[in-house]
């Protein structure tokens, strides 16, 4: 899962001229728009996503915590798009307020995650020696928790809800943002550029600020985007299992939950709506991460 | 006072239990608008001598002698005195401009940074950066400000490099291998451009190569390096023309040259030896035709002799007769 990463050494040959004039960002977009359809469905997809959560409430047809227990496991019609679920609630709405907490959550271990491993990273890789040593040593140590069982402790510890799961995932991915960063980092600054920048007098903290981190920032945009769908799902199991949003509140992990029960009354759609919604979040994310890498690779060669 | 002076520099690699000797009581001087060559093989040394006059020193390594730029010793040097030392009064140009350069930044911030860092305004850096680039040739300077290091062919993107490292207006320019990695026609203009520059300064110029021809061409003086250690040094002219000691002699041997009537070139036998794996005696000693069993026991020390100094037990015996 990690994103293969391409071999920084520069070309003895001289890169050949790009036809595109590269000017930063916008040809990076171009290039992106240009990886494929599949791609372009992916980032559709997330934006769909996202305006869902963000105006979930003028979208959604129906509240999605209005009981009707008059039209328990109704199935599709022209009112209630995908049926309703065992309390008769719209299943359509509660999928599109879910993707609310569902985007919410892995946003902020990814947000926060990255930010620490990012840190971490760069710390290790520029100072190497013991601090290097002593920074991967404790990463792996936290590596070898699984983000399932530290989620379960941090939940024993604070109560069930969103805070305590997202701690717990931010804690399991630190380690790993960290990880991934430090080994990009410190390819890069093996290159000779920032040597020279070395000899002009720079800091090491100018040099890692202004040079080496939006050299690899790209590559971190990649690996988040991946991790976002990972800690989607992961989160989306903790709710699952009761660890993570709590009912009555429409989270896709607690509707496949409360779902599951329908399914022997032959009512498919409340477990399998928030199933597919989340199967199609993560590899959406997947998707435009591997994109993003294989962007990167080619800016490479 | 010389601009810079090395004074009995020795650097010595830990590797693991066995200490590793690189440089072994180096010393030399460049004097204000000088160009002095430092000629040698591959892991000669070199390279890391030169670096030392940065304050670079390889990881872990333990240093002795000094290394003074106007009179103030590098190595004892905290980080403020670094800094600004690598940031005004000493700048290099690396061997291969391709990868010295941050390739995803436009020529203008690589040539404004250290401009803007000091305090001068955006358009006045960029004026500066603009007129530097005139100054080392390159057509269109306000146009390549805003390019990408890969729209720059080698040599282009060298002479961008040298304006760069002119912009804090240094007294001493280490140039380690500068046209190595480009052509032999690019060569000649980028020599000629950071020789032109160098003298309009009045910049002192430590220039680090393998090629003594070139060396002596736009070199006012020039150590030959071998092993770790200076095995001679002279005037360039001097050295090209009458060379002392037997590896001098054989680097300008191994040369071909164009003259009718020039003998093939001859290579040195044997390979280059590493300071760490030196036996007692001279280092050259096992590739030298000239030497004696006195050659292979006896350590010779740089010794001056008529305009410059020789590391030759045998130099006066006049063996070299070319």
């Amino acid at each position: 899962m990690t994103a293969a990463p391409a071999s920084r050494v520069p070309s003895a040959a001289p890169a050949a001229k790009v036809a595109a004039p590269p000017r930063r960002g916008t040809a990076w977009m171009r290039g992106l728009a240009a990886q494929g359809p599949l791609f372009t469905a992916a980032v559709a997809t997330l934006v769909l996503l996202a305006l869902c959560a963000v105006f979930a409430p003028f979208v959604a047809p129906h509240d999605p915590e209005t009981i009707d227990l008059g039209n328990s496991l109704a199935g599709s019609d022209a009112d209630h798009w995908l049926g309703t679920d065992q309390s008769g609630r719209d299943v359509l709405s509660r999928l599109i307020h879910g993707a609310r907490t569902g985007l919410l959550g892995p946003l902020l271990v990814v947000a926060v995650s990255t930010v620490l491993g990012t840190a971490l990273g760069l710390v290790a890789a520029w100072r190497g020696g013991w601090v290097d040593s002593l920074l991967s040593r404790t990463m792996d140590a936290l590596f070898a928790f699984p983000a399932m069982l530290l989620a379960i402790l941090c939940v024993a510890v604070f109560e069930a809800g969103l805070t305590a799961p997202v701690i717990a995932m931010t804690v399991a991915y630190t380690p790993y943002v960290g990880r991934y960063v430090r080994s990009v980092a410190v390819q890069e600054k093996a290159r000779p550029y920032i040597e020279s920048y070395r000899v002009q007098g720079w800091s090491a903290w100018s040099v890692t600020t202004r040079h080496l981190l939006p050299n690899i920032t790209p590559n971190i945009v990649a690996q988040s985007t991946v991790s976002f769908g990972y800690a989607l799902m992961e989160l989306a199991g903790l709710s699952f299992l009761g660890f993570g949003v709590q009912p009555p509140t429409a989270d896709w992990g607690t509707m496949v939950n409360e779902g599951q029960g329908a399914i022997l009354k032959d009512a498919f759609m409340p477990a399998l709506a928030p199933c597919a919604a989340i199967v199609v979040a993560v590899v959406a994310f997947g998707i435009v991460g591997e994109g993003i890498s294989d962007r990167i690779a080619k800016r490479e060669r | 006072m010389a601009l810079l002076d090395i004074d009995g520099l020795s650097v010595v690699l830990p590797s693991g239990a066995a200490a590793r000797p690189i440089l072994d009581g180096v010393s030399l001087t460049v004097e204000t608008g000088e160009v002095v060559g430092l000629v040698g093989e591959s892991g000669s040394g070199k390279s890391v001598a030169c670096r030392t006059v940065l304050g670079l020193r390889p990881a872990g390594a333990r240093t002795s002698g000094e290394v003074r730029v106007s009179g103030r010793d590098v190595l004892a040097m905290n980080r403020g005195a670094l800094k600004a030392l690598r940031s005004g009064e000493v700048a290099m140009v690396f061997q291969d401009p391709r990868a010295s350069v941050n390739p995803v930044r436009r020529i203008g911030d690589f040539l404004t940074e250290g401009l803007r860092a000091a305090g001068v305004p955006r358009d006045r850096a960029l004026e500066r950066a603009g007129e530097l680039l005139a100054e080392v040739g390159i057509r269109d300077p306000r146009g390549a400000l805003r390019r990408y290091p890969h729209e720059f062919s080698g040599g282009m993107l060298q002479r961008v490099v040298i304006a760069a490292a002119l912009a804090g207006g240094p007294a001493l320019l280490l140039a380690d291998e500068p046209t190595t990695a480009l052509d032999v026609t690019t060569q000649a203009e980028v020599i000629g451009i950071l020789r032109r520059t160098q003298a309009q300064h009045g910049t002192g110029m430590l220039f680090v190569t393998h090629d003594l021809e070139l060396a002596a061409a736009i070199c006012d003086r020039i150590y030959v390096m071998y092993a770790g250690r200076v095995v001679e040094t002279r005037g360039a002219r001097e050295l090209f023309d009458a060379p002392r000691h037997p590896y001098t002699a054989g680097l300008l041997a191994a040369a071909p040259s164009l003259e009718p009537d020039a003998t093939p070139p001859r290579p040195i036998p044997g390979r280059p030896v590493s300071l760490a794996e030196n036996p007692p005696g001279c280092a050259f000693a096992v590739r030298c035709g000239y030497a004696t069993d006195r050659c292979r026991t006896e350590t010779p020390r740089l010794a001056a002799d008529d305009g410059g100094a020789v590391a030759c037990l045998r130099a006066d015996e006049g063996i070299l007769t070319c």
